[in-house]
């Protein structure tokens, strides 16, 4: 039965349910955004249940909807891999034309596809939880209304950016997360300190977006499009016949993943080809001499501009998805609520990096010198995160530190062409980490406010539930076998190792130190967490006693959300794994391989040994975090610092700033204007009306010596072509 | 006067510019619309400087009078200079002089009029005094 | 004709001395009996150019009745002889310089008209025109039909002129 035939006849749904459904896509997007309407414009006149209820609502409609259109992509699946990559069952729905500058145009248009219908469903369903979760956490909140409004606000924006069909309304919603992130991590803005966490979040993302302009402009240069796919059906028959003949035919208006795979092929079939302009011959072959790209970059080869516009993109996804030199925002937007946390800093907004390098991966296949970059970064930020967050003692600045972390291991996997596993890592990452984080918020909630480890112990009495859902997630979090995380982030060292096998000699090194990097990671990760788990939850009761006398259990709609959770976070792995790789088609799965063997082994001793290690020092020997006695520590300090890095940018790139804008602002309002502009407006005006005053003598035969001179000035003008 | 100019030419024996300075002079000593209109012109400034640097107030209005007759005297020859037999446009120009006097009457009758209230009030007639509107 | 030259001349002298004399004399009433060689003057011109209605006009009107009033108001200003003080300003001494000049500068205009023989207003005062040209009847045909809007609003204005001049020099009782 098609559960389309419920609906009315006139909507045309029934008889052609696929084309229904990539029409109405925006339906994904519009429940939010009539949430946000609502909250905005009616915040001040409900209270925070109905405010949260319309919100959640809301949410939990798009989440429908996103099910909806998932199930009707893919159960037209035909498994067959054909040469583009592409997937005749995708939902592509276009919604007219933005700008158009006739070499290059730019639509409203959404495309889901396998990828981008895991994300919608990651996002639409986990926001739901965390919108349930927040009507608990908000409720004695003074402005409900305008969080409820922010955050479906945020949902809107995410969802642009997943379903967007190209990188230019991808880069509306990629903006959109940035400024939902900077209202809600300011959200409780009276707090100066809370203000300008948001401000810093915020311009270190601009920094990034930057980066992502520039690639928008470098691509759309070189190949006149920023479209991901083609908007014209595909056909199959063009794709055989290509194999045969030492051609490469496109569809027609390609996309820039059209192009890549292409580009690929021709390369592959030709041998290594030298890529530039001229060397392309027509009749049907992949011919760019008479793009835009030609004339733009005289002599470079494609695969130049190809690289610049992926680093350039990566650049982005390094601001929005907290890497190594833009991180820095991450552990301070902590000072926005704890749902906020977990939505946007945890399962969404951070993954945005990721998903853009997998939707643009025959790109960055195309270039390995971008993808070695990604890898690079990618493990450095993971083991640079994990080092820093064994020292800190915010429950929450943990966390961040963990996730930053996680993303790290993420563009690791992209990195070394697993995107599938970077996916499936995004997905197992959002569930436990958004566990994490509102098992944290349920600690602080319970404890009114509370959020420093050395006051926090012993409350798996009082909290069994958060208790236990928290040590699942830190299970996962930790790589323990049979849990999700154990399944992605297991697998995605093991493709690291086997890249390093399969790669030639000389390039070995870099990614048998990934690995090594990688694998330290895992146990400092595996450590920290289950230093964390006992600090806060076993070992003695170091708590305050107005924290005691309030304490808690959490209410049902924020416990609700954490069981779900940490059921997916559990069993996440085993029910999803098998299916979930294959169906993303995405290059990179997890090989059975000796590799993998050998990495079973070093992961898990890495993770078991972390977490033993972890419960022995801090819930066995009950060992508190000293601070003073650290502080002696060198290195203790400078991981409990940031290695520096913060103050790095506080002293010089604020500092540099600071001394920049005092100049200007001596330069040009002191000098400039008070002084020239307006000073000098200000004498101007003086000497003219002196001098004007003059005129108006009073005097008759003055006044008539100007009637004269005027009417003979017109006279002269009336006759003078005469 | 055209038999006293071949005279002169004659005499003078002279070329170019002078012929043309002599022949301008003939022109305009003699009866046509040229000299007329130059009278006019001439007139005109005449009252055009009598306005400006007379400082009584009558006789500023008695030279602008002098203008408007001027003014007049131009319309009249250029009328008379479109006559044709039987045709109207010849007596525009008369017809306008003839509103030139009626307007020139009632202006000087109301600026008379202001005049007398001036005097009344203020006691003098003299512009170098009428500075209320300075500055 | 060249009695028609000579009889310009002489009423073009007559004009321009008679108008220099109303310029330049200190004394009022001598400018305003200075005016009245310039209205015959101008008569007559009037008469020479065909335009005979007009020249009896000018006389009436100018000579008889707008010079008188400008007598009664001198008389009712009763300026004392001392009180005729230099009247030549700052402005007597640029002015003049001016007007010279601008004088100057339309004589030369004047004298580049587009005068040669055969030109239209060359021709000008030769064509022939009928005895009835500027006569009365022959004035009055456009008066009444074509200008006859004009002509009604002069009258309204002359009412105007009449009320406001009786309204603005009322003594306030």
């Amino acid at each position: 039965m098609n559960p389309f035939d419920l609906l009315p006849r006139w909507l045309g749904a029934s008889d052609d349910p696929h084309g229904f459904c990539a029409d109405t896509l925006w339906w994904i997007v519009l429940f939010p955004f009539l949430g946000f309407l609502f909250n905005a414009f009616a915040h001040k006149k409900i209270n925070a249940r109905t405010s949260g209820f319309i919100a959640t609502l809301m949410v939990a409609l798009s989440f429908t909807w996103a099910c909806v259109c998932f199930a009707q992509m893919a159960h037209t699946d035909d498994r067959s891999k054909h040469a583009l990559n592409l997937t005749p069952e995708a939902l592509h729905g276009d919604y007219g034309t933005w700008m158009n500058l006739g070499w290059f145009e730019v639509r409203f248009g959404f495309y889901m596809d396998q990828l981008s219908g895991i994300m919608a469903l990651v996002v639409t369903g986990i926001g739901a939880l965390i919108h349930l979760y927040s009507i608990g956490y908000m409720a004695h909140d003074k402005s409900p209304g305008r969080y409820f409004a922010y955050l479906n606000l945020f949902l809107v924006a995410m969802l642009i950016l997943v379903l967007a069909d190209n990188l230019v309304l991808m880069f509306v919603g990629w903006e959109g997360v940035g400024l939902c992130s900077y209202l809600l991590i300011g959200f409780w803005y009276e707090d100066r300190e809370k203000a300008e966490a948001g401000t810093k979040a915020f311009l270190f993302n601009r920094v990034g977006d930057l980066g992502f302009v520039l690639g928008i402009f470098t691509l759309a240069a070189v190949f006149g499009t920023s479209n991901f796919v083609s908007p014209a059906p595909l056909a199959k028959n063009v794709a055989e016949t290509a194999t045969a003949e030492k051609k490469v035919v496109l569809p027609p208006s390609p996309g820039l993943l059209d192009y890549a795979n292409g580009l690929k092929r021709l390369a592959e079939k030709r041998g290594s080809i030298a890529l530039d302009f001229k060397a392309q011959a027509k009749d049907g072959n992949l011919d760019l001499s008479q793009h835009v790209g030609a004339k733009v970059f005289p002599g470079m080869a494609v695969g130049g501009a190809i690289l610049i516009a992926c680093v350039l993109l990566f650049i982005g996804a390094m601001g929005k998805s907290a890497q190594l030199p833009l991180y820095a925002w991450l552990p301070d937007a902590m000072a926005g609520p704890t749902p906020v946390s977990a939505l946007i800093h945890a399962a969404t907004m951070v993954t945005a990096g990721v998903y853009m390098v997998c939707r643009l991966h025959p790109l960055f296949s195309f270039s390995p010198e971008a993808l070695q970059l990604v890898a690079v970064i990618g493990g450095a930020t993971a083991i640079f995160a994990a080092l820093i967050g064994l020292t800190q003692t915010d429950i929450k600045k943990v966390l961040a530190y963990s996730t930053v972390s996680q993303l790290g291991y993420m563009f690791l996997a992209a990195g070394v062409g697993s995107y599938s596993l970077a996916m499936f890592h995004v997905v197992t990452h959002a569930f436990f980490k958004a566990l994490l984080f509102l098992g944290a918020g349920s600690v602080i909630h319970a404890l009114s406010g509370e959020q420093e480890l050395y006051r926090m112990g012993g409350l798996w009495k009082k909290l069994p539930l958060t208790c236990w859902t928290f040590v699942i997630g830190a299970l996962a979090l930790s790589g323990f076998p049979g849990t999700a995380g154990w399944y992605s982030k297991d697998a995605i060292m093991a493709a690291c190792l086997a890249k390093a096998e399969t790669v030639p000699e000389h390039e070995k090194t870099i990614y048998l130190v990934l690995y090594a990097l990688a694998v330290i990671g895992a146990f400092c990760t595996a450590f920290y967490t289950f230093r964390l788990v006992s600090l806060a939850f076993f070992g003695n009761d170091r708590l305050t006693p107005e924290a005691k006398a309030h304490l808690h259990e959490s209410p049902l709609s924020m416990t609700l959300p954490l069981a779900i959770l940490a059921v997916l976070a559990l069993l996440g792995g085993v029910l999803f794994e098998g299916r979930l790789l294959p169906f993303l088609a995405l290059p990179g799965g997890p090989e059975n391989h000796e590799a993998h063997h050998l990495n079973l082994i070093i992961a898990g001793v890495a993770a078991i040994g972390g977490i033993a290690l972890a419960i022995f020092i801090y819930a066995v020997k009950k060992k508190v975090p000293n601070i003073e006695a650290g502080a002696k520590n060198p290195l203790w300090n400078a991981s409990r610092n940031q290695f520096y890095f913060d103050w790095f940018y506080m002293v010089f790139v604020r500092g540099a700033y600071e001394i920049v804008s005092e100049v200007l602002h001596f330069v040009i309002e002191v000098l400039l204007i008070q002084f020239l502009i307006v000073g000098g407006v200000e004498k101007l005006t003086r000497m003219t009306s002196r001098g004007l005053r003059q005129l108006q003598s009073g005097l008759m035969n003055a006044y008539a010596a100007g009637i004269l001179a005027g009417a003979l000035a017109i006279l002269w003008l009336v006759l003078r072509n005469r | 006067m055209e038999q006293l100019y071949s005279l002169a030419v004659d005499a003078a024996q002279s070329s170019g510019t002078g012929e043309r300075f002599v022949q301008t002079l003939t022109r305009l000593l003699s009866f046509n619309v040229t000299s007329c209109l130059t009278l006019s012109v001439i007139l005109f400034a005449i009252g055009a400087w009598g306005v400006l640097a007379r400082r009584n107030v009558l006789v500023m209005l008695l030279s602008v009078e002098m203008m408007l007759n001027a003014v007049m005297l131009a319309f009249i020859t250029l009328g008379r200079a479109h006559a044709t037999l039987g045709g109207t446009t010849g007596e525009n120009g008369q017809i306008f002089a003839l509103f030139i006097i009626a307007i020139a009457a009632a202006e000087a009758a109301v600026g008379l009029a202001i005049v007398v209230t001036y005097f009344r009030n203020r006691g003098t007639v003299d512009t170098r005094d009428i500075t209320s509107l300075r500055n | 004709m060249a009695w028609a030259d000579v009889v310009f001349l002489l009423c073009a002298a007559v004009m321009v001395l008679s108008a220099c004399a109303i310029v330049t004399r200190k004394n009022p009433v001598y400018s305003v009996i200075c005016m009245l060689p310039f209205m015959l003057g101008m008569s007559l011109l009037f008469a020479l150019l065909q335009a005979p209605f007009l020249a009896a006009m000018q006389l009436m009107v100018y000579g008889g009745a707008i010079l008188v009033v400008f007598l009664f108001v001198i008389m009712l200003i009763n300026l004392r002889p001392e009180e005729l003080k230099d009247d030549f300003d700052i402005f007597g001494y640029f002015v003049p310089v001016l007007g010279v000049a601008i004088l100057a500068g339309l004589v030369a205009a004047c004298g580049m008209l587009d005068t040669n023989k055969g030109s239209r207003l060359d021709k000008g005062f030769a064509s022939e025109v009928d005895g009835k040209f500027g006569s009365i009847a022959d004035l009055s045909g456009p008066l009444f039909k074509t200008w006859v809007v004009p002509f009604e609003l002069v009258s309204v204005l002359i009412v105007v002129a009449i009320l406001g001049a009786v309204v603005l020099a009322k003594k306030k009782a």
